[in-house]
């Protein structure tokens, strides 16, 4: 009876745990959600997230997400204004450790920008083929704002900055972008 | 002595108890006068002395084991289950059963099969858009930074994947630049 009950309880437990983890645990993805807690709810100004399913669909609709998002699982993004000092201290001290702690896990580095106005850590998680997991760190020193975006999937680098060129599409204008400099 | 104490002291007599000489002189005392509690005492003597001439018999080797196995469980298992109680372990059972079905439940259910209205796509679509320009804002910035301090043969060769007009690093123009660096 006793062997029975604990074969029930494990079984139980080997269904029910993947039921409650089913999310956004995909290779590649990275949650960007402690970043919005380290801020708080008023700092963010800007929150994106597209699970696979959504983007899957979107790629019959739009020409130029289909050659991008076709091999996407995920895309998050957050932009936070940053009010004082403190919270700007704090975000750039966990970015730090999210970057150690991604380098860690097999992530490498793109590149790692540090200029006056602004650092900018570009990580990428490549397997042999492909980069499957992409995240961006900006921080704005003169518009004091924080921009964290996760891609998580199959990604090309290459048509992701053509479609950067030929984007004009109405609110992308609030977001600044380097050409404005 | 009344002739209940007489007897309970004669019993006790019989099975091999040892009383004060007080007391002893009082059931012989009490025995000598009373025919009745001599007869029931004369009785009882006889039926243990029968008891005794009975020869003794051997325990099997299996009631043995029967009875360390009571005897012993005990020792083995001292902390009791408190699925002890009949309802408690039902609770139990049906709990853990449950807790199976709802795994296998959540397991086997299939994904959103709510499809995305027109306008939910389109807004998808922006939020998409938004998320990769901030990506490729990202990039051209690196970019940038990496023409500017000239360090064409010494970015990361996924760099160099995004489409950008490298400068020829034969050209004599670029290698003075570096060296300025």
């Amino acid at each position: 009876m006793t062997r029975l009950a604990l074969v029930l309880v494990v079984a139980a437990s080997i269904f029910a745990v993947p039921a409650a983890a089913a999310g956004p645990e995909v290779v590649g993805f990275v949650d960007g959600s402690d970043f919005i807690e380290l801020a708080g709810d008023d700092a963010v100004s800007v929150e994106i997230s597209l699970q696979g399913a959504l983007l899957k669909i979107l790629t019959g609709v739009d020409e130029d997400l289909s050659r991008l998002a076709g091999g996407l699982e995920s895309i998050h993004a957050v932009v936070l204004e940053l009010e004082n000092d403190r919270i700007k201290q704090r975000l750039a001290q966990f970015a730090g450790e999210t970057e150690k702690r991604l380098l860690g896990g097999g992530w490498d580095r793109l590149a790692r920008v540090r200029e006056a106005d602004a650092d900018v850590k570009i990580l990428v998680l490549n397997d042999e083929e492909a980069i499957q997991g992409l995240v961006v760190i900006v921080l704005e020193h003169e518009e004091a704002e924080f921009v964290f975006v996760n891609i998580a999937g199959t990604l090309d680098l290459s048509a992701l900055a053509q479609l950067g060129e030929r984007m004009d599409l109405p609110g992308l204008d609030q977001i600044p972008r380097d050409d404005d400099e | 002595m009344s002739c209940e104490e007489i007897r309970k002291q004669v019993h006790l007599d019989l099975d091999g108890d040892v009383r004060g000489a007080a007391a002893d002189r009082r059931v012989t005392e009490h025995l000598a006068s009373c025919a009745g509690c001599r007869a029931w005492a004369d009785e009882h003597a006889a039926i243990q002395s029968s008891l005794r001439s009975l020869p003794e018999l051997q325990l099997p080797d299996l009631a043995l084991q029967r009875i360390w196995k009571r005897t012993s469980r005990s020792d083995e298992r001292p902390v009791r289950s408190i699925y002890r109680h009949r309802g408690l372990r039902a609770v139990a059972m049906a709990a853990m059963v449950l807790a199976a079905a709802i795994g296998i439940w959540s397991w086997r259910q299939p994904g959103p099969s709510v499809q995305p209205s027109e306008a939910e796509l389109q807004v998808a679509a922006q939020e998409a858009r938004i998320a990769l320009e901030l990506v490729a804002g990202a990039l051209r910035r690196t970019r940038r930074v990496a023409l500017r301090d000239v360090l064409v043969d010494e970015v990361s060769g996924t760099l160099r994947k995004v489409p950008v007009d490298w400068p020829d690093s034969s050209n004599p123009e670029n290698e003075n630049r570096r060296n300025k660096t």
